[in-house]
């Protein structure tokens, strides 16, 4: 009996799924390499994107900014009886709460809420004691702390943004010029004030801070009234002398003479293969100015190695040609003076053979002359490699550099290139075997 | 072996067919792949993009508006219309900012331009496009979504040149005070070298 259920049913049972699986298998094996093959067949697109990562609405969100640093602003009121709403409105004229503009603003290395310069540590005691001795710094060499303007001075950097609040306020309440700024509640007034008082050299100044207080400021009057009502009307007291507008304390403050050098701060010093490619480093390429903080520590600066921004000190050629970068440069890195013969496309082979006795070569390092193909014609330096082969490169004649789009000879600029335009581009490289670059 | 079939017929039937209809599929498979092959050797270029196209391969440039919008954080979403009139009309004055200033180097973002809060490096780039590369944005193309953040909004933006891909910007945009974050750029051949 056992044996005969044995053989009718279990053992037909088991070889039925056990063909069944084979022919499954066989099956999608075949359907497998069919649809494999077709997938090699599929054109491969080669997608340029600025940056893989995906865009935050909080990067844009001046609300969620209000909202996140609250106790600050309403703490500004007692510190300095500056008014959140004109604090904010003056803020988005001074730097547009530019989350994500890494360019030197002070607002985003220097938590400067706008054009507060460097004055006297006795102007923020409310700041020192509420966010530590390090909160705030007058040397004017932090991040951000340089003022472009050409009205001189240094901006003071502060630790954080709530540190910037307070401290935004209490150097408001110190400057007699502003006055009728402080202790008051009506918006417009304190904005008026501010303009009046002389805070921009800008003629149109007061009405854009009104126009913006109409759009902006009105929305966070609800601020204002819960700073009154947790501090009163009237909450900043004057208390010893004012040390005065803007007077630099020479123990605390260096002023910065060199405010506007175009230099980018200095050469980095990350070493080939490694770091990836910053998220914000989204733009096609950048003016030394625009270099995102980011990006820097992975530059050569030519201002530290021996060339000025535009001109004419260290240049070889005053061409505004790629060619004129990449010889200026060369030679500063690598030794050797004048130029080097051939366009762009030929740089590299010119250098290998002429200045390294070598050959070019396929991979990219620090400091090496990189070429393009003759299509592309184009040269400059390597600054650095990253972990996913991506190179950072500074250039010449671009439509941010140079002569033929962007008019200006003995000047520079830095862009990411990735691999996949490595390749399309024919990037090769030229640097001496067993000698590191001379990087300053 | 004749007395275990018909002692054992239900099973042998479903394995013969399990077998015919494996065959089927595997003929039906090769001869189609077989098929196309022989017309792509046989057409000239264009339509072999044709017949990617009837498979419903990607192009290129459906790839990079599907990478661009899927930046975004409610990619398939719609805001509201007078939003989409307040970017529409931010980008028409920014873009006749930009042509207005002629110039790369005289282009930066500003209130009143609506690109104060956009990355200066951004501001080149799309200036780049518009000046340099000489790309058309395409008012009528805008696509505003809703964000994570009640203030903002975010955009896709397409810029057209003839003969060249599509270039897609995304980025956020403020309602409160009516500016332009440009954060991102895909696909288009933007920016230059020029020897």
């Amino acid at each position: 009996m056992k044996k005969a259920v044995y053989l009718k049913i279990l053992l037909p049972l088991v070889s039925l799924v056990f063909i069944i699986s084979i022919g499954v298998s066989i099956l999608a094996g075949v359907l497998g390499a069919v649809s494999g093959s077709q997938s090699n067949c599929t054109t491969e697109v080669a997608t340029s994107t600025s940056t893989d990562s995906s865009v935050s609405s909080g990067d844009g969100s001046i609300d969620s900014f209000v909202k996140e640093h609250k106790e600050a602003y309403i703490l500004s009121w007692k510190a300095g009886g500056f008014l959140p709403s004109a604090s904010i409105t003056q803020t988005m004229i001074e730097n547009g709460f530019n989350f994500s503009n890494p360019n030197g603003t002070s607002f985003w290395q220097a938590h400067n809420m706008g054009g507060v310069k460097t004055s006297n540590k006795s102007n923020f005691p409310v700041t020192l004691a509420t966010y530590g001795d390090d909160s705030v710094d007058l040397s004017g060499s932090k991040p951000g702390a340089s003022v472009g303007d050409g009205t001189g001075g240094a901006y003071t950097w502060f630790k954080s943004y709530d540190a910037g609040i307070v401290g935004k306020a209490e150097f408001m309440a110190h400057q007699t010029l502003y006055a009728k700024a402080i202790n008051n509640t009506d918006g417009k007034s304190v904005l008026e004030a501010i303009a009046d008082g002389g805070w921009a050299t800008d003629g149109t100044y007061k009405t854009k801070l009104i126009n913006m207080y109409n759009t902006l400021g009105k929305k966070y009057e609800w601020l204002d009234k819960e700073a009154i009502s947790a501090h009163g009307e009237k909450p900043y007291k004057e208390t010893a002398a004012s040390p005065g507008d803007s007077d630099s304390d020479s123990s605390d403050t260096s002023t910065n003479s060199k405010n506007k050098d175009c230099s980018d701060s200095s050469s980095g010093s990350a070493t080939d293969g490694t770091g990836t490619v910053p998220a914000d480093a989204s733009a096609w390429g950048y003016k030394p100015d625009d270099l995102p903080d980011s990006l820097k520590q992975y530059i050569i600066d030519p201002s530290k190695n021996g060339l000025t921004y535009k001109g004419p000190a260290g240049w070889v050629e005053h061409s505004g040609q790629c060619v004129d970068l990449t010889v200026s440069l060369g030679n500063q890195l690598w030794g050797g003076s004048g130029t080097v013969y051939g366009n762009g496309d030929r740089q590299a082979s010119s250098w290998a053979s002429t200045r390294f006795g070598n050959s070019t070569k396929t991979n990219p390092k620090r400091g090496a002359i990189f070429s393009t193909n003759a299509a592309a014609n184009h040269t400059g330096i390597v600054c650095h490699v990253f972990e996913d082969g991506s190179i950072l490169i500074v250039e010449q004649n671009t439509p941010l550099s140079g002569i033929n789009k962007y008019g200006v000879i003995d000047t520079w600029n830095y862009r990411v290139v990735r691999p996949a335009t490595q390749k399309s581009d024919g990037f090769h490289y030229a640097y001496p075997d067993g000698k590191e670059p001379n990087i300053k | 072996m004749f007395k275990w079939i018909k002692e054992n017929i239900i099973m042998v039937l479903v394995v013969v067919l399990l077998l015919v209809f494996a065959g089927f599929g595997i003929f039906s498979k090769y001869k189609e792949s077989t098929h196309k092959s022989s017309r792509t050797e046989q057409v000239p270029e264009k339509t072999k993009n044709k017949d990617s196209a009837s498979a419903k391969e990607e192009t290129a440039d459906e790839k990079n508006y599907r990478t661009a919008k899927l930046k975004l954080e409610h990619p398939y979403t719609e805001s509201g219309e007078e939003q989409k009139q307040q970017v529409l009309k931010a980008f028409d004055e920014a873009i006749n900012d930009i042509k207005k200033a002629g110039h790369l180097s005289k282009v930066k973002g500003t209130v009143e331009n609506h690109l104060s809060m956009s990355q200066a490096g951004m501001v080149s780039t799309f200036a780049m496009a518009l000046l340099v590369n000489e790309y058309d944005y395409q008012s009528s193309k805008l696509e505003v979504m809703p964000s994570e953040n009640e203030d903002v909004v975010q955009f896709l933006i397409v810029l057209t040149k003839p003969g060249e891909d599509n270039c897609y910007f995304v980025g956020n945009f403020n309602t409160t005070v009516n500016q332009i974050q440009l954060k991102a750029y895909v696909g288009g051949n933007i920016g230059g070298t020029f020897g």
